[in-house]
C-alpha cells in the first residue's frame, strides 16, 4: 500500500510541475536536476549504507519506495521550490517560504518512517532540518550560480 | 564509522582511478572550446548523474548486482570514480558534433563508442574497479547504447534550449 501512496504521490507532483509556469529555464532545470539527482543519493547512501543513521526496511517495496523518493519526489520537489521561490517579492516572505520548504521535506521523510519505509537510528529530527536546509541552500547557490552564467552568454531573465 | 570511507588498502583500483583521471582530465581544458560553459558543465554533468542512477538501482544493497571500487559501502573513491564518466561523455559529443554524422554513420559512432565504453568496463573490472556479483559482462553493452543513445538527446535538447535563451517564455 505504502508503495503505492508513493508511485501515486511521485506522478501527481510530475504532472503538476510538467504543467505549471516555469520561471526556471530549461538550461537551469536540467542542470539543477542532475545535480540533485547526483548529490541527494551520495546523501543516501552515506546515510544508508555507510553510517546507517537511516535503515531501510529489507522489503523490495521499501527498497523502491526510496528509489521513487531520490529519484523524483526529492528533485521535483526542489525544482518546485525553486520555482515559487523566484516568484516571491520581498526577503521575509522567501525566508518565511524557506522554512515552510524545510518543513515540507520533513513531513515527506516523517510519511517514508510512518509507512515503515525507513526507520531512524542514532538520528535526532535536527539532523533532518540541517539536511533539508543545506540541500535547499545548496540547490539555490547552484541555480544562481548558473543563471548567471546563462546571464554572461545572453540570457534575459525577469 | 566513518561518512566517506578511505580504502584500507590503497591498491591497483585506487590507482587506476588516480591514473585514469589524470590522463582524461587535462585533454578537456586543452581541446579548443566549442560549446558555451553552460553546455559544458550540463555535458561533463550527465553522465555522472546517468551512471550514479544507474549504480544506485543495480548495485546498492537491494539488488546489489556488483560492488563499485572495494566495498558495498559508498566510499570516497566511489565518488571520485563518477568523476571518470565526465570526460568520457563529453569527448563522446565533442567528436559528435565535430563531424556531426547522420543515419548510418551516427548508428555505427554509436555502436563502435558503446564497444569502446564496454571494453574500458573490462578493463574496470580487471583492475577491481567494479566487482561483479550476480552480473555479466554483456549486460552493460545495452546500457551503454541506451546511455549513448541518451547523451545524444539530452545534447540536442540543451542545444536547442540553449539557442531560446534570449527568450522570457520558459515553457
Amino acid at each position: 500500500m505504502g508503495l503505492v501512496v508513493i508511485i501515486d504521490f511521485s506522478l501527481i507532483l510530475l504532472i503538476l510541475y510538467t504543467l505549471s509556469k516555469k520561471r526556471l529555464h530549461h538550461l537551469e532545470q536540467a542542470f539543477i536536476s542532475l545535480l540533485i539527482l547526483f548529490s541527494f543519493t551520495v546523501f543516501t547512501s552515506i546515510f544508508v549504507d555507510n553510517v546507517r543513521w537511516w535503515e531501510i526496511s529489507g522489503n523490495i517495496e521499501s527498497v523502491l519506495g526510496l528509489k521513487f523518493f531520490e529519484f523524483i519526489i526529492v528533485p521535483v520537489s526542489i525544482l518546485f521550490y525553486l520555482n515559487i521561490r523566484l516568484s516571491l517579492l520581498t526577503r521575509l516572505i522567501r525566508f518565511l517560504f524557506d522554512m515552510v520548504s524545510v518543513a515540507y521535506f520533513m513531513l515527506m521523510e516523517y510519511g517514508l518512517i510512518q509507512m515503515k519505509f525507513l526507520t531512524h537510528q542514532n538520528w535526532r529530527w535536527p539532523s533532518s532540518i540541517i539536511l533539508w536546509g543545506t540541500l535547499l541552500l545548496v540547490s539555490l547557490f547552484f541555480q544562481i550560480s548558473f543563471r548567471k552564467i546563462l546571464q554572461r552568454e545572453g540570457g534575459e531573465f525577469r | 564509522m566513518s561518512l566517506l570511507p578511505m580504502p584500507e588498502l590503497f591498491d591497483k583500483n585506487e590507482w587506476f582511478i588516480i591514473i585514469s583521471l589524470l590522463v582524461t582530465i587535462p585533454p578537456v581544458k586543452w581541446l579548443p572550446i566549442r560549446f558555451p560553459l553552460s553546455i559544458t558543465l550540463l555535458l561533463l554533468l550527465f553522465p555522472v548523474t546517468v551512471s550514479r542512477v544507474v549504480d544506485k538501482v543495480i548495485s546498492a544493497p537491494g539488488l546489489d548486482f556488483y560492488d563499485v571500487v572495494d566495498t558495498g559501502k559508498f566510499e570516497f573513491f566511489d565518488l571520485i570514480a563518477y568523476i571518470l564518466y565526465a570526460p568520457f561523455g563529453y569527448f563522446f559529443i565533442y567528436i559528435y558534433d565535430y563531424y556531426r554524422w547522420s543515419r548510418y554513420k551516427l548508428a555505427a559512432y554509436i555502436l563502435f563508442s558503446s564497444l569502446l565504453g564496454w571494453g574500458y568496463e573490462a578493463v574496470c573490472v580487471y583492475f577491481d574497479v567494479f566487482e561483479y556479483k550476480a552480473y555479466e559482462s554483456p549486460y552493460s553493452f545495452p546500457v551503454y547504447l541506451i546511455s549513448q543513445s541518451l547523451t545524444l538527446l539530452f545534447f540536442h535538447y540543451i542545444f536547442t534550449a540553449h539557442k531560446d535563451l534570449k527568450s522570457n517564455e520558459f515553457y
